[in-house]
Parts: C-alpha cells; structure tokens; sequence
C-alpha cells in the first residue's frame, strides 16, 4: 500500500525543506561570513609607546624618532619599530606627526633651512604645524594621540588612509 | 518557461541530475517516514557541521604549544562570532557522540545489523570509533590545562599493553611525553586522516544502503506502510537538524565552550577529567587497579569492540522483532544502563574539589621564583643544595607545619639557617604551601 500524495502536499514539503534548509544555511552563512570579514576589517593596534624623554626635543626644532611600538595583530603581539616627527611648541606642548605624507604615502622630511617639512615624491610641502603649503598633498600632515608620562613623551601609532582629505584610520 | 525553469532544464539536458537522483531520492521507505530514521541523517549533518566549523576554526588556530592556546582564545573572546564557531565545534562534537550512539541503539533494537547488512554494520562500528578518535585527539587542540592533562592520561592507557605498551605511547605521543609533536601529530590525525577516513567510510555505508535498503520495520502491519525518501522522510531529517542546530547554538551562548588555563606541565595537583563521553572509561579504570588495570585500560574495551563488530556473525537469530530476541536485548540494555551509570558516577564523584586551586599554585611557584627560594633548594634536581630538595621534603610535612615553618624555620626545626619568612600575608604563605604540596 502506498500512502496517497497529493501534489500540494509534496509541493508544501518541499517548500517546508526549502525553507528549513535556507534558515538553517543563513545561521551558518552571516556568523561564519562576519568572522572571516570582522579580524581582517580591524584597524590595527598599536600600544602606547615610549618615543622619548619630553627635555630630549628642542621647542620648534622637529626631530624624528624611532622607537619599538607593540603591535596587536590577531592573538600575537609582535615588537615594531615606528617612526615619527615630534613638535615642541612654544607653549611646551607636542605634537606628533605621522611619517607618512598624506598625499601616496612617502617619507618625508624637515628641511631646517626653509622651516618646512618637504616630502620628496611629489613635492608636497607643509609648514611646521603640518599645514600644506604646496604640493598635491590632499591634507594637513596627520597628528598622532600623545600624553606625557613622568617626563616622558607616548605615543599611540596609527595609520590613515591616503590621497583623501579626511583624514580616516586606515 | 520561466528563466529558472530554463537554466535547470539547460542543466538537465546536460548532466541528467534529476534522471539520476530519481531512483534515489523517491525511492519508497518500507515502515515510511520516521524520526527514528532520521538519526543516521542527522549524524551525516553533524559531521558537515564540524567539517565546516572546523574549516573555520583553522582559519585562526595555530598548531604549536606556543601559539595555539593564544590563537584559540583570540577566537573565543575577539574574532567576531569565534565564540559561536567554537561553540558548534564543541557542543556539535558532543551531539554526534549522542547521535551516533543513538543510531547505534535503534540499528540493534531493529535487528539492522542480520543479513543481508553485515557490510552496514561493520562500517558504521568503525565510523562510531571514527568519531571517537575525533573527540580524543580534537581535545588536546585548546591547548589548556584540561586538554594536556586529559591526554596525559589518555595517552598513557595504551602503555599498560604488555611488551609493547611503551613503544604504543611514545608512538602515539610522538616521543615520551606529551608536547609540542604531540599536538602537531593529533592535529594532523585530527583534521586530515579522520576527515578523509570518515568521508570514505562513510560513502561506503551509505552506498551499501542503497543496495540493501534500510530495514523495514518488525511489526509486518506496519511494514507495508511505504513513503517516498523525499518529502517526506527529508522534511523529518530537516525538522530534527533545525532543532539540533537552535539547540546547538543555544549551548554555544548559554554554555560557551570551556578554556581554562594554558597547559603547565609543571603542576602537579590539577585533576584530569576527560569529556563527559569517555566517563565510562575513566569510572571503569577506578574498579581495575594495580594488576588488573589492564582489565578496564584494554581487555574490557577491546573485547568490547570486537565483539560488536562480530556481532552480525555470532547473532545468527534471523528474527527482527525484540521479544524474539531476548538475550540480544538483555546485551543492549545492560550495555546502556552500563553506560549511562558509569557515566553519572563518573560526573557524581569526581568533582573537582577539596584540593588546592590551580590559580594558587601557580601563585605558589611565582612567590617561589620572586623569593629566590631555589638558590637554597631544588627541585627535580635543579637548585641549590644548601636546604633539602622540596619534592622529597614536602612528602613528609603536613600544611600546618609547613606553613609554621616558613614563619619560624629555627622553631620548626633547630638549627636551620633558613630565614625567617613571617612577613608574607596568610594568602601568600597558603600559595606557597599549596604549591608545595603540589611537588609531592
């Protein structure tokens, strides 16, 4: 004996298993897509790191310093070395720039004759406050979060994206 | 036409799927659509599960004592949903030693395993110890002080063989005790050989069904009732894995997996306990010690594997129905209570407790390097010599006098030249005592 199936009977199973199985394959698809997407989204960390002692940088004299900077990256921390511009203003304030000209992404540099950091590539140059001047470059030179610790100055690196006038972590 | 009806006929003219799934996937079901069938599904869904979780898991696990600990936290507490790809992982490994064991049951009470479907049966004895040689060598993968020490003991139950028992661990081990090759040969074993056998086992037992056909069931009235693999006995392998698959994510937010501590080789008082599904074995080596130990490590489970996979050629009672088979049911019924009453007892008695912490042991050992304790001491033979070596020494004081003598040690034993260590708190002076005691 055969049970008797209606056409609308398998028809609405069918649609039943469909339905279960693409519920079932979308509880699947969105937490193993956001997991493979989430980690490789995440800006990278950088630690707050010892750059140098605050008497070490002349007021209005740039210095580019090169430190050991923690860098988070997954489960492992690894030990990297960064650079950057530090500023002491006439009111005993730092800035911080980025070494990284905001236009491409050259290194660039201070020229103490002129009083203008100048980046090599494609000329664009900016006054010691980061202020572009001249040149393609599409903003001012990035500033990097600074405290002051015990005589000490600290630094969070970070990196934005290029050739934008926001300036946006990359 | 509609355009989905013209790319599946393109495709249809071309590969014949449909002409070729037909005898398959409407074939009629003697007994029709049961959720008792749908249990030999549902472990095939399981297994996608972790085969899927786990690709996902290796996206971020690193297979090195170094690193793996850290790698599978990282994903349990900061890759997005990594507690939930884990949580699958886990709770799925737990729900497929279930849904095998299950399958297993209902294949014996149906009287599956008589000719013609020897072949069936065999095979899926293997697949289950398959899946049990997942859960054993998955379990050191966390690399945390449950998964060492778990295989510490796991590991060693081989080496009570006669004769060869040494030559079994170091072999299973990958040298003579548990470490970083270790865990490089159980993640090997882990995530390329079981895979690739369970896929081939598997294929096989599925293929042999479709020659032999599942069995109908006992009662005759019941047997003429047939319904067609698909729909109907789909939709119920469906309703069984949508539930499993709430559930499983259920436990994976309600009961995140576990992971304690990183693995310690060095401390000596945690007290291993294997997953819930090996309780059996752990409970059973309780009733066997000294000689007989190698009664609960080896006779008792190898007997009972062969045994099982003997079991269509000694069964010769042609009869399917249970009340025709009363010794055969007799088996599994005590084979089940068996099961489920070592189990309970195992998770009954051997809660961890009483003992000190693992926390405060390590506390202990920290205190002890801070207070250069080893240029005076040894342990293991490493140290100084000038006091007695701990591990000998902690055997024969109590904690009270142990505590008393890091206070006092002239009081406790005249002459000593040991300082006078009264200025540590109650709690370091515990730490460092349990850490003691931990050396015995």
């Amino acid at each position: 004996m055969t049970e008797n199936f209606s056409d609308s009977r398998r028809k609405f199973l069918g649609y039943a298993i469909a339905g279960m199985g693409g519920a079932v394959a979308l509880g699947y698809a969105i937490p193993l897509i956001q997991y493979l997407v989430g980690p490789a989204m995440a800006p990278q960390e950088d630690s707050w790191s010892l750059v140098c002692g605050a008497q070490d940088v002349p007021v209005n004299d740039p210095k580019s310093i090169t430190f050991v900077s923690n860098v988070k990256s997954g489960w492992q921390t690894k030990r990297v070395q960064r650079d950057v511009w530090v500023v002491k203003k006439p009111d005993g304030s730092y800035t911080v720039f980025s070494p990284v000209c905001p236009h491409l992404g050259c290194a660039y540099n201070w020229n103490g004759q002129e009083r203008r950091f100048i980046c090599p590539c494609h000329g664009s140059v900016y006054t010691i406050t980061g202020k572009v001047v001249a040149g393609p470059a599409p903003r001012p030179l990035d500033t990097l979060p600074v405290k002051i610790e015990n005589g000490n100055i600290y630094v969070k690196y970070e990196k934005f994206r290029l050739g934008i006038p926001e300036k946006v972590l990359a | 036409m509609t355009q989905t009806s013209k790319v599946r006929s393109w495709f249809e003219e071309r590969l014949g799927l449909s002409r070729l799934m037909a005898p398959l996937m409407y074939k009629p079901l003697s007994g029709g659509a049961r959720y008792q069938f749908s249990v030999g599904s549902l472990n095939l869904l399981l297994f996608v599960n972790q085969v899927l979780t786990g690709i996902f898991l290796m996206i971020y696990y690193v297979n090195s004592p170094d690193h793996a600990y850290d790698a599978v936290k990282y994903i349990q507490r900061q890759v997005d949903f990594g507690y939930l790809v884990r949580g699958l992982h886990y709770w799925g490994a737990s729900a497929m030693v279930v849904s095998v064991m299950l399958h297993v049951i209902r294949v014996f009470v149906y009287g599956a395993y008589k000719k013609p479907r020897e072949i069936m049966w065999v095979s899926g004895t293997l697949l289950m110890l398959l899946v049990l040689g997942f859960a054993f060598t998955g379990y050191l993968l966390p690399w945390d002080q449950k998964a060492y020490w778990a295989t510490v003991v796991g590991t060693s139950i081989p080496g009570t063989t006669p004769v060869i028992g040494d030559s079994l661990v170091r072999l299973i081990r990958g040298g003579i005790s548990v470490s970083n090759l270790t865990l490089t040969r159980f993640f090997a074993i882990h995530v390329e050989v079981l895979p690739w056998l369970l896929v081939i086992l598997a294929g096989a037992h599925l293929t042999v069904l479709q020659i032999v056909d599942h069995t109908p069931p006992w009662n005759p009235e019941k047997a003429k009732i047939e319904a067609p693999f698909y729909p109907d006995q789909v939709f119920k392998d469906m309703v069984l894995f949508l539930l499993v698959f709430v559930g499983l994510v259920a436990l994976a937010n309600l009961h995140p997996a576990p992971l304690g501590s990183v693995a310690d080789p060095t401390v000596k008082t945690y007290v291993p306990r294997p997953e819930w599904y090996f309780f059996f074995l752990f409970q059973l080596l309780k009733f066997f010690q000294g000689p007989y130990e190698i009664v609960g490590t080896m006779v008792l489970p190898t007997l009972f594997i062969v045994l099982m996979l003997l079991l269509p050629f000694y069964d010769r009672n042609p009869a399917l129905a249970p009340k025709k088979r009363p010794v055969a049911m007799a088996c599994i019924g005590i084979c089940v209570v068996g099961y489920i009453t070592l189990t309970a007892m195992a998770a009954l008695s051997g809660k961890p407790g009483g003992g000190p912490s693992t926390v405060s042991v390590s506390k202990g050992k920290l205190l002890f390097a801070q207070l250069h304790c080893d240029s005076c001491h040894s342990i293991n033979g490493v140290g100084g010599q000038v006091g007695p070596p701990l591990d000998k020494e902690a055997e024969k004081r109590t904690r009270e006098w142990l505590i008393a003598h890091f206070k006092d040690p002239q009081k406790m034993s005249p002459g000593s030249i040991m300082p006078k260590f009264n200025y540590l708190t109650k709690e370091q002076l515990s730490e460092l005592t349990d850490y003691m005691q931990s050396l015995k």
